[in-house]
């Protein structure tokens, strides 16, 4: 039995169970259009204020933060698969680990899609547009699933290996607001205070945001880019080896 | 290795299973602290212990789940140290919560697990559809498993341990939780699956589910077996079935318990408050001559009834001291035989 066959019979089982928690999966997919509406009512005078198109700015912004929330997501449904027992079930049969990962990060990549869909939909009666040709919409489409593939590799770490969501929902809930607060989402870095800015620059939420504004600028993205791919290849492999670690000591 | 291996079963390559010298430590913790068994194929094993015994460790081990520290571990003829992928393809696994999806129909769950170990749409249907009608639950079948009673829960959570024919099963406490209906049950279906050649360990800390269904047990304490033998072996070391009897007025106690010496009771060993229990190998006639002696002897009785050794008695008879670990109060006291 190949690994792939392996992983499109998970991978349909998480859609499935997606699906039977429409409330859950509506949240998901919404919440961050719903976001976006609220940023833009609020920010939108004092960004114009600044020279600044909120119209533009924020989805990308919104965007990640809505994959912080889906990597949530894909944690605490790890979790719940360790705590029941399913995790355990797969180890003892002749069941690839490959494809248990596969299978779980292709639902929260399908769900992450529609996510991304509503939110450019919302976005697009707010003013975003792509000012490039079509080369940069699948690169901003592909960084987005990069992203939520390298969130969810890391809170799937989490969950494997505290088998608990309410944990893995607690820990997460104050370092993801931070990191969303402590980046250039919103602000620019410049207008940070001087101490702080370095570090709002080069966290990987500010990396990731500005690399998806220069894609769908169109215009030059060699300086944001490889920056915020590299981030986010780090954090895949480093939440992928925790998360096969964690897995393999889950009984 | 420390292990002294005359000790240490001799192999068989018939075993299904075949564990020696098994140890593994959590940080301070010792989980198993040399432990040995075997189960011959097509037979049922139980691991009987308290809480905390290793009972669950030792499941891990054999199921691949878990490396010991030291110790061989052969499942179904293969290596489980060095060819876990070889042991895997062999056992089904029942851990003891029952590990479906709560959201899924009992048909999906086992179609799932078929299109996992490798069977085409059609034979996947066709697998989960005999497994379905084996276990009862074709009526079911379309529901989400959510809607499912307790007892339905475990036979699916088994049937789906099946699904890839498994020579060997680990059903670990497979009953705890479920009302006596659905445990004998769930007896029956294990019964079944030992008469097609399915070798089987089961834990559990219920000493008449021991009873009822392993054709040999080993008693866990500690990390390690401190008996091996036939169910009949076990429970002639603790003395068998009793009848015990409890006084509406207590200040008789002692006056009934003399006058039943006569049926084995043992008078000085009687508390003011206890119950007077007298041997009962013979059965339920024993209870009619109690009843007839207290009747006699004017003496009303606020309970009379034939009851079977505990765990903790057969823990008091083999190591002299109670079970540990038994806080929930199950399998403590004396429990009513199943008339």
């Amino acid at each position: 039995m190949s690994t792939l066959a392996q992983a499109s019979t998970w991978w349909g089982r998480n859609v499935r169970l997606m699906l039977r928690n429409p409330a859950g999966v509506g949240g998901a997919v919404m919440t961050p259009a719903v976001f976006l509406l609220c940023f833009t009512a609020l920010f939108d005078r004092i960004l114009a204020a600044q020279g600044l198109d909120a119209g533009q700015r924020l989805p990308p912004a919104v965007l990640v933060q809505g994959l912080m929330a889906a990597g949530t997501g894909a944690g605490v449904l790890a979790a719940i698969d360790a705590r029941t027992g399913m995790v355990a079930r797969s180890r003892a049969l002749p069941v690839s680990r490959a494809s248990v990962f596969l299978g779980r990060l292709g639902a929260d990549a399908l769900r992450f899609l529609l996510t991304t869909a509503a939110l450019l939909l919302v976005g697009a009666l707010l003013g975003f547009g792509f000012h490039g040709g079509a080369l940069y919409v699948v690169a901003f489409v592909a960084l987005a699933l990069l992203s939520v593939t390298a969130y969810a590799t890391a809170c799937i770490w989490l969950g494997f290996a505290t088998r608990d969501e309410e944990i893995v929902m607690s820990i997460l809930a104050l370092p993801f607001l931070l990191l969303f607060m402590l980046s250039s989402g919103i602000v620019p870095a410049e207008r940070f205070p001087d101490w702080i800015e370095p570090l709002i620059r080069e966290s990987p939420i500010s990396r990731t945001i500005e690399a998806l504004r220069a894609l769908a600028e169109g215009g030059d993205v060699a300086a944001t880019l490889p920056v915020a791919v590299a981030w986010l290849v780090g954090l895949t492999a480093l939440g992928g080896a925790g998360a096969v670690r964690a897995y393999g000591r889950t009984s | 290795m420390p292990d002294s291996p005359e000790l240490a079963p001799t192999p068989d390559e018939g075993d299904a299973v075949h564990v020696s010298g098994l140890r593994k430590a959590f940080g301070e913790q010792v989980a198993l602290d040399g432990l040995s068994f075997r189960a011959a194929a097509g037979s049922i094993l139980g691991l009987l212990g308290p809480n905390g015994a290793g009972k669950t460790t030792t499941v891990n081990v054999l199921s691949t789940l878990l490396r010991p520290d030291a110790g061989s571990v052969r499942v179904a003829g293969h290596d489980a140290l060095r060819d876990p992928a070889a042991v895997r393809r062999e056992i089904g696994l029942t851990g003891q919560y029952a590990a479906v999806d709560a959201d899924l129909t009992g048909r999906e769950s086992l179609t799932m697990f078929a299109r996992l170990l490798g069977r085409g749409r059609h034979d996947a249907r066709r697998r989960a559809d005999e497994l379905l009608e084996a276990f009862d639950l074709l009526d079911a079948a379309d529901r989400r498993v959510k809607g499912y009673s307790g007892g339905m829960r475990r036979r699916l959570d088994l049937a789906v341990s099946l699904v890839g024919r498994p020579r060997v099963l680990f059903l670990d406490e497979p009953t705890t939780g479920l009302d006596p209906r659905s445990r004998m049950a769930l007896w029956e279906v294990v019964r079944r699956l030992r008469a097609d050649g399915v070798a089987i360990v089961l834990t559990t800390q219920y000493l008449e589910e021991a009873d009822a269904l392993a054709d040999r047990l080993v008693v866990i304490d500690h990390g390690r077996a401190i008996a091996d033998g036939t169910p009949d072996e076990l429970k002639a070391r603790v003395g068998g079935r009793f009848c015990e009897a409890v006084p509406v007025d207590p200040a008789r106690t002692r006056e009934l318990a003399s006058l039943l010496a006569g049926l084995g009771a043992e008078p000085e060993a009687v508390s003011d408050d206890g119950p007077v229990r007298c041997p009962a190998a013979g059965g339920a006639g024993v209870v009619g001559e109690v009843v007839a002696i207290a009747e006699r002897a004017g003496i009303e009785l606020r309970d009379v009834g034939l009851r079977q050794p505990t765990l903790d008695d057969v823990f008091l008879a083999l190591t002299g001291s109670h079970a540990p670990g038994e806080g929930d109060g199950d399998g403590t006291g004396p429990r009513e035989v199943a008339a």
